[in-house]
């Protein structure tokens, strides 16, 4: 009688259980079969004016994003046997760790392309996932080499380098170069010194990568600058 | 001299204007680099140490009162800058002898080449060291080493120069401190001209030379300031006058064109025009539908209710492939056929797919694409039937299409299912042709064009006899005032009567010869010929070629016995015979991307041995820009003008000029002498040719 009871609750939490688990911002959602984005998004599309080049979707529960960032966590402490300033480096590991992270799905989040176009309007697999819808947020994310994580204010359509004024960078960092992490998950490398600035623009919502130096005679801080500014398109900022 | 374009399309030309061209946008308030007079990255006469975004092209025209300059510079890698240049002297006549060259002025061409040894960064300039008509005989030989630093709109350059750069010796050559050779340059050339001249290099008088570019508040206009080191005294043109070192001028940006006006010498207005396009980037508009949608169609029940004609219908109208055969399965569907018009092979294969997903029953699990060349198979994709539909209906949030194909040789069932239909038979083209001169002593200017009407009678899938005629349509080759240059030569003429032929009539016999190819052993390949294999030579002839798929490794071998053909008809041969043949190696290798170096070692026509390299690289557009040389056991001074053999050659393909999806391509040569020496058979059919659809680098 308890193995039938058993079996029977069994059958009812598979029967039961949703396939697709979406959280949009903080309201779970369930559904049984695999919804597609637009579908998922139609409930709340209008609710607000949302920035969809800043929403973005994550799986929850991929495990990859961890050990990228222990990889890089690794990498980093690692430089802290040839480089100076350990206070700088512990500072970054410290701002890692903190972040809150979960694999981000490189599609675009827009409610009206995915209505016109099939493409931009993919099926939902099975699984758990995040979705985080955002209006325009006046700010941008200074994070990296510098002393101190920071927000500072959004300053519309300037170029980057305008940012600078705002920062504190390190010894270590990069006097040339910064890397936007625009909000649509987007890493750019930018020139900011005399010699090189160009015009680039920086997104709303934006996060600013202040990066290591790097040198034309080896690649190896250009390719952990580069991972530690794509491990960035992974943070949850609500 | 000769160089000839083989084109597929009549529109070639006229679409040329139609592609569209992105990039070069200027960034920032960074100056963006401009040319030289000659052709380059620099300033008015002196190169800079900047430039070119990779892939950049220009072409260039500069009238500079005694001289004139038609340039065309290629950024080929972001370390290396490329520029190919003719010079129109006004002030000389091309030789004193009115039958021979008339009135025109005095031509002559040049290369240059610009590596760059260090980037600029925050407290370090960029650095580059370059060459200036390098080639033997030319009027502005010169080496250099130059240095840039920008601060914000303003770019700021110092170079030191030798040779025509430094022949005003502004500063004593510091390599004299350290070998009395270096402080006189040798004068002259060695051989017949035509060679790298070594001995040349930094010696002799030397000056420095510097300027700056300001990117000005317009948008569009740069202003150019130039302090150099030359001093106009032994030039080409004459002794020119100088009143100043300084040159200044102007350059204005107006879309894909810069035009520029300048003062120099302190007497001397100029001015010049480029256009810019960059090879990665160009692309045309294409007029064309998407990939047909599979969401909600209602494939086949099952095979017997299949609409087979439809399915063929729409692979060859949407999927642009022409099937020759099918094979099925319970649980698979292969199909052979030949795609002929999108050169993107994921392209290719996603509009096949879509079709038959949407066409085949869901019991069909595989599908197999089988492509064919000369009706044998070349490759074939091995489709997830599954997995395709899943990701064409993207029914995951980041569908992997390409994730549920395979390409691979084509397995012993595939080949052994293959019974080819319609292998026998008449078949024909028409293809245009253009072939051109610059620089001749008749006219600088001298073309032929027309057509080449092609056709044969294929026996069966592998033997086949074939022939093509050439028509000329319209020319200007009758300016020729001598048909076989006067030069002493060694060597059998077998390249440098090339005249006699193009002009003996209006149509030629091109081609006449029976053909046998066939695939012998996995990856392994083999053809057969034997008759009139081109313009000047017949005779028989073999190749073997290995080649496996999607390899960067890929060997030839051709064994050729040919006597030459008469020019003075179509059918008579001369006495001259000879054995011809190579072994091949073509590596594509990983250090260098996108490129593809051919080393082709074994005896050339006129029986000289040696070693012929070509180098190929590919742009993002297809468009692949080449050189190669043919060093062999001829002395210069047998070989004659140009010491041994090079030449250039650019292949575009036609789906840049065309609004419908295509394949196909044009070649442009440019060889800048041809003489007798390192020239190899033009074999009418060649299994190279095979590799682009078993390991593409051309498509």
């Amino acid at each position: 009688m308890r193995v039938f009871l058993f079996i029977c609750v069994l059958g009812w939490s598979s029967f039961s259980a949703a396939s697709v688990k979406i959280t949009i911002n903080d309201t779970v959602f369930d559904y049984e079969g695999n919804p597609k984005l637009s579908e998922v998004l139609e409930p709340i599309a209008l609710e607000r004016s949302w920035y969809w080049q800043s929403s973005a979707l994550f799986r929850v529960g991929d495990s990859t994003i961890d050990k990228e960032r222990s990889f890089i966590i690794e990498e980093l402490l690692a430089l802290t046997s040839s480089l100076d300033d350990v206070k700088v480096i512990r500072q970054l590991v410290a701002s890692l760790e903190s972040w809150n992270l979960a694999r981000r799905l490189a599609i675009p989040i827009d409610f009206d392309l995915a209505r016109v176009q099939p493409k931009f309007n993919p099926k939902f697999e099975d699984g758990e996932y995040l979705l985080l819808l955002k209006e325009r947020v006046e700010t941008v994310s200074i994070i990296g080499l510098v002393n101190e994580s920071t927000v500072i204010e959004y300053k519309g359509n300037v170029a980057a380098m305008e940012y600078l004024s705002d920062i504190k960078a390190t010894d270590l960092s990069d006097k040339s170069l910064i890397y936007i992490v625009q909000g649509n998950g987007e890493v750019k490398k930018s020139g900011v010194a005399y010699w090189n600035n160009s015009y680039d623009h920086v997104m709303a919502g934006s996060q600013i990568y202040i990066p290591f130096t790097e040198s034309q005679f080896s690649k190896k801080m250009d390719i952990l600058n580069m991972k530690i500014a794509k491990l960035a398109t992974n943070r949850i900022i609500k | 001299m000769k160089t000839c374009s083989t084109l597929n399309r009549v529109t070639f030309f006229i679409a040329l204007i139609s592609i569209h061209i992105h990039g070069n946008t200027q960034e920032s308030n960074a100056v963006a680099p401009s040319q030289m007079v000659q052709g380059g990255v620099g300033l008015w006469q002196t190169p800079t140490a900047r430039m070119m975004r990779e892939g950049s092209q220009t072409v260039n025209y500069t009238d500079n009162n005694e001289y004139r300059f038609w340039s065309s510079s290629l950024q080929l890698f972001p370390w290396m800058e490329a520029t190919v240049r003719y010079t129109d002297v006004r002030t000389q006549l091309y030789s004193n002898v009115a039958s021979f060259s008339g009135d025109q002025t005095l031509k002559d061409k040049g290369i240059d080449v610009k590596f760059r040894l260090l980037e600029e960064d925050y407290y370090l300039p960029q650095v580059a060291m370059g060459f200036r008509d390098f080639g033997g005989t030319g009027f502005f030989e010169s080496e250099f080493v130059s240095l840039s630093k920008r601060v914000g709109p303003l770019d700021v350059h110092l170079g030191f120069g030798w040779g025509y750069l430094g022949a005003g010796g502004n500063i004593r050559n510091p390599l004299c401190e350290v070998a009395d050779s270096y402080c006189e340059r040798p004068g002259g050339f060695s051989g017949s001209g035509g060679k790298i001249e070594f001995g040349h290099f930094f010696k002799g008088p030397a000056s420095i030379f510097g300027g700056i570019e300001y990117q000005t508040p317009i948008d569009k206009l740069r202003v150019k300031l130039e302090y150099e080191g030359n001093d106009y005294v032994n030039d080409r043109a004459g002794e020119l006058e100088q009143n100043s070192p300084w040159n200044l001028g102007l350059v204005y940006e107006w879309n894909d064109f810069d035009f520029n006006l300048n003062y120099q010498r302190g007497n001397t207005v100029g001015f010049g025009v480029t256009y810019k396009l960059n090879l990665h980037t160009a692309k045309q508009v294409k007029f064309d539908k998407p990939p047909r949608s599979i969401e909600g169609v209602t494939p086949a029940a099952d095979m017997k209710s299949l609409n087979r004609k439809r399915l063929y219908r729409d692979l060859y109208l949407q999927g642009s492939f022409l099937i020759n055969y099918s094979h099925q399965l319970d649980d698979e569907m292969t199909i052979y056929g030949y795609q002929f018009a999108y050169r993107d092979n994921d392209e290719a294969i996603e509009r096949v797919g879509r079709i038959l997903a949407s066409e085949l029953p869901e019991s069909i699990k595989t599908y197999k694409i089988v492509n064919n060349a000369a009706l044998l198979p070349m490759v074939e994709t091995e489709i997830d039937a599954d997995a395709f539909k899943s990701a064409a209906r993207y029914e995951a949030l980041e569908p992997d299409l390409t994730a549920s194909y395979q390409r691979q040789e084509p397995s012993a069932e595939t080949l052994a299912n293959y019974k080819a239909n319609n292998t026998s038979g008449l078949f024909h083209s028409v293809n245009s042709f253009w072939i051109q001169t610059f620089g001749g002593p008749e006219s600088f200017y001298l073309y032929q064009g027309g057509a080449i009407l092609s056709g044969g009678y294929a026996f069966n899938q592998n033997f086949s006899i074939s022939g093509g005629v050439k028509a000329t349509l319209i020319e200007n080759f009758d300016k020729f005032n001598f048909t076989t240059d006067r030069q002493d030569s060694s060597l059998p003429r077998v390249r440098t009567q090339v005249r006699e032929y193009v002009t003996r009539s209006k149509v030629t016999l091109e081609t006449a010869f029976l053909h046998w190819s066939d695939r012998i052993a996995p990856n392994l390949f083999a053809q057969a010929y034997g008759g009139y294999l081109e313009t000047m030579f017949g005779g028989v002839g073999t190749e073997l070629f290995y080649s496996p798929v999607d390899s960067n490794l890929s060997f030839g071998i051709d064994l050729n016995y040919v006597q030459q053909r008469s020019y003075e008809n179509d059918f008579d041969f001369f006495d001259y015979k000879a054995f011809t043949g190579h072994a091949s190696v073509y590596w594509r290798p990983d250090f260098l991307p996108d490129t593809q170096i051919v080393v082709s070692a074994g005896q050339f026509l006129a029986k000289d041995k040696g070693v012929n390299i070509d180098f190929a690289k590919r742009f993002d557009s297809g468009i692949i820009v080449g050189a190669y040389a043919a060093i062999t056991n001829v002395s210069a001074e047998e070989y004659g003008e140009g010491s041994f053999t090079k030449g250039f050659y650019i292949s575009i393909p036609f789906d840049l000029f065309v609004l419908k999806p295509a394949k196909g391509r044009g070649k442009i040569p440019w060889v800048p002498i041809g003489r007798d020496g390192g020239q190899m058979l033009q074999k009418p059919v060649n299994l190279i040719d095979l590799n682009q659809y078993r390991s593409p680098f051309y498509d």
